[in-house]
């Protein structure tokens, strides 16, 4: 028995991209009870032992954390031997000039001894001779964290970061950082590495890379994979890359390319990439080469557009007239997420073909897209005649429709799912905002799904969910690298 | 989320460890309870526990909000862990934010304490290694601090400023861009 259950807003599941570093401040709870002195004179705090000071004072914001230093003898030394936990922003004073930000920032990393925990500097642009000191310091007294921005305006539209030709180079003093987890670059440009000092013992801990709307090379990228034993996560946002980017890595688990520039993503060897994440390409509408060839554990994998994406496995280019062949498919993928307009028989075809490469897809998101192309038809024929596939037929248990408009062409799809996947537990509707304001237009996607779910499922007991559109509909990449989120296409 | 009652009670039919205060009180916990604590994870471990652990640093009034605290967390994890397994959807998602949502309010209101207790139970989170009741502490403690002047922080906390007028010239001085 088909249920059909109503309208569900899912509320607050999508926090919106933010950079790291930026997380909103909790307001401070400090209670009435710890801001007034103790009656009975006793000082509690400089009793407690050095090690929890430190950790306390590293936890203050770095002006606060240094001047806690005047409080007492006892409290002399503790900033100094705690580590250093530097966010500029927090030098920041209103109508602080940045000449002024910027020579705190250098007293600071010369002055204290290390070790660096985090340093996260966003408001500085400082180039030249400070920054090549920076760098130092931050290779000499161990940075683990390190977020860096230059600090000219992030770009507004995604098609600008082909204007920022000239992006400055960072100090090759960055990749003497061997005590880095995580590096997280933006709006400048990657260290020259030829000549750079390579192996294994160069990032040894690194954990995370990112470049936000920054630009390396092909080779840059290649050589930083070579160093970086224990990479975990690798995110590509808005960022300039040469043509290709060949990704060869024993430890990789994540790999994001958000609206990224380029022209060929080859998975050439990454035994252990369990997400590969994808996001709209941007400038030119050339299409980017997707070739998977050695990622046997790949289990999350999206956004797929048949627009912009050209996928090939192993050595076979998808087409629509691709047949399934173990040859052509990547078995391992559980969760995969695609964008496509239902409406154009291009994209329709490809959508089977695309199903047909993943015979084990469990569940399933597709982005509904409407874009400048229109529609050719409602493909309810098609739907109809379509060959089975394998994953429709015999795994997939969850199906997400994302924009959902009630469109013949989506309800052409819905059909297909309905008669075909045997395994389907969950169908969620996703409304579009368009649709979701319009209380006409929901009571008609209601009563269009009422009319389906009547009928006889394949699905026996499956859920047919019609949610609210999410509130806030940016797709953040922070949680789609965000390993510990299961499935990062909600 | 269903399972979060029923990991507890498993729990609590597998084992259950006694807590001794230093002031010789009792507790009952579960292991799941017992086991936040880095320090009796490690004892259950090397099997001395037989006969109940003593815990000489801590006193009964402190141990029972110590122990109020894990009781809360430990059902937290059973049903994170319950849930680890199934694909997240719109349902678990409201269930989980709900939860943490929960959890939050539950360690705002544990740390409406005096400043006595306060220091206390960052004593004990710290000789008992309970991570996360650890930084809830510490950071209720920096809070209070944050954006103080060093005479408010003085003042607030009882410390007695022994620096001469010249040492403190001198700290003022090595990181003025701290008092600017």
């Amino acid at each position: 028995m088909v249920r059909l259950v109503g309208i569900e807003e899912i509320r607050g599941a999508f926090p919106g991209g933010h950079f790291p570093g930026h997380h909103p401040v909790a307001p401070s709870l400090s209670s009435a009870a710890a801001e007034t002195p103790a009656t009975d004179g006793v000082d509690r705090i400089s009793a407690l032992p050095d090690g929890l000071l430190r950790d306390i004072v590293s936890r203050l914001p770095v002006r606060d954390a240094a001047r806690t230093a005047a409080l007492a003898p006892r409290w002399r030394g503790l900033w100094r031997a705690a580590p250093l936990v530097l966010r500029d922003a927090d030098l920041r004073t209103p109508n602080g000039e940045r000449a002024h930000l910027e020579a705190a920032v250098g007293r600071i990393l010369a002055d204290h001894p290390g070790p660096f925990r985090n340093v996260n500097l966003s408001h500085c642009t400082s180039w030249g001779r400070e920054l090549g000191d920076w760098a130092r310091h931050l290779a000499v007294k161990g940075v683990q964290d390190l977020v860096f921005l230059d600090n000219p305006p992030l770009p507004r539209h995604p098609d600008d970061i082909l204007q920022c030709a000239s992006f400055h180079r960072l100090p090759a003093d960055i990749l003497r950082c061997a005590s880095l987890r995580r590096l997280f670059l933006a709006t400048c440009t990657f260290p020259d590495t030829s000549g750079a000092p390579r192996g294994a013992d160069v990032f040894p801990h690194l954990k995370e890379f990112s470049m936000l709307s920054a630009s390396m090379s092909e080779h840059d990228l290649e050589h930083m994979l070579a160093c970086s034993p224990e990479l975990e996560t690798l995110a590509l946002i808005l960022s300039r890359m040469t043509k290709r980017i060949h990704l060869r890595s024993q430890s990789l688990k994540c790999m994001l390319l958000w609206k990224g520039l380029v022209e060929e993503l080859a998975v050439v060897d990454a035994p252990h990439l369990e997400r590969l994440v994808l996001w709209r390409a941007v400038g030119d509408h050339q299409r980017m080469v997707l070739k998977i060839d050695g990622a046997p554990e790949l289990r999350v994998l999206g956004r797929l557009d048949p627009r912009l994406h050209q996928l090939q496995i192993g050595n076979t280019i998808i087409n629509a007239q691709t047949k399934a062949s173990s040859r052509c498919s990547v078995p391992s993928v559980k969760i995969l997420a695609l964008e496509l307009n239902f409406g154009v028989s291009k994209n329709v075809n490809m959508l089977t073909s695309f199903l047909r490469c993943f015979p084990n897809v469990e569940k399933l998101h597709i982005m509904s897209a409407r874009d400048g192309e229109g529609t050719d038809g409602h493909h309810a024929k098609f739907w109809q005649e379509v060959d089975a596939i394998k994953c429709v037929k015999s795994h997939v248990n969850k199906i997400i429709i994302h924009e959902f408009q009630g469109e013949q062409s989506e309800l052409g799809f819905v059909k297909f799912i309905s008669k075909r996947a045997r395994k389907l537990q969950t169908l969620v509707l996703v409304l579009s905002k368009e649709t979701f304001a319009s209380a006409c237009e929901v009571d008609k996607v209601k009563c269009q799904l009422t009319e389906l779910t009547t009928g006889s499922w394949a699905g026996k007991d499956c859920k047919v969910l019609l949610a609210g559109p999410k509130p806030d509909n940016t797709w953040s990449f922070t949680k789609a690298s965000d390993l510990s989120v299961k499935d990062p296409f909600w | 989320m269903a399972s979060a009652g029923s990991g507890d009670e498993k729990a609590a039919a597998a084992a259950m460890i006694t807590l001794i205060s230093s002031d010789n009180e009792k507790f009952e916990v579960t292991e799941a309870t017992a086991t936040l604590s880095q320090t009796i994870r490690h004892m259950i471990e090397d099997g001395c526990t037989d006969g109940g652990v003593p815990l000489p640093n801590v006193t009964s009034k402190i141990l029972a909000r110590v122990i109020e605290y894990c009781k809360k967390h430990a059902t937290a994890a059973a049903g994170e862990e319950g849930s680890s397994s199934s694909f997240s959807d719109a349902a678990f998602l409201e269930v989980d934010r709900a939860f943490l949502e929960e959890l939050e309010e539950f360690d705002d209101a544990f740390l409406e304490v005096d400043r006595a207790t306060l220091f206390d139970l960052i004593l004990a989170a710290n000789y008992l290694d309970i991570k996360g009741l650890l930084n809830l502490t510490c950071q209720k403690v920096a809070d209070s601090v944050k954006g103080k002047t060093p005479e408010q922080i003085r003042e607030m906390y009882n410390i007695v400023n022994d620096l001469t007028p010249e040492e403190e010239a001198e700290i003022r001085r090595e990181t003025q861009w701290a008092f600017e």
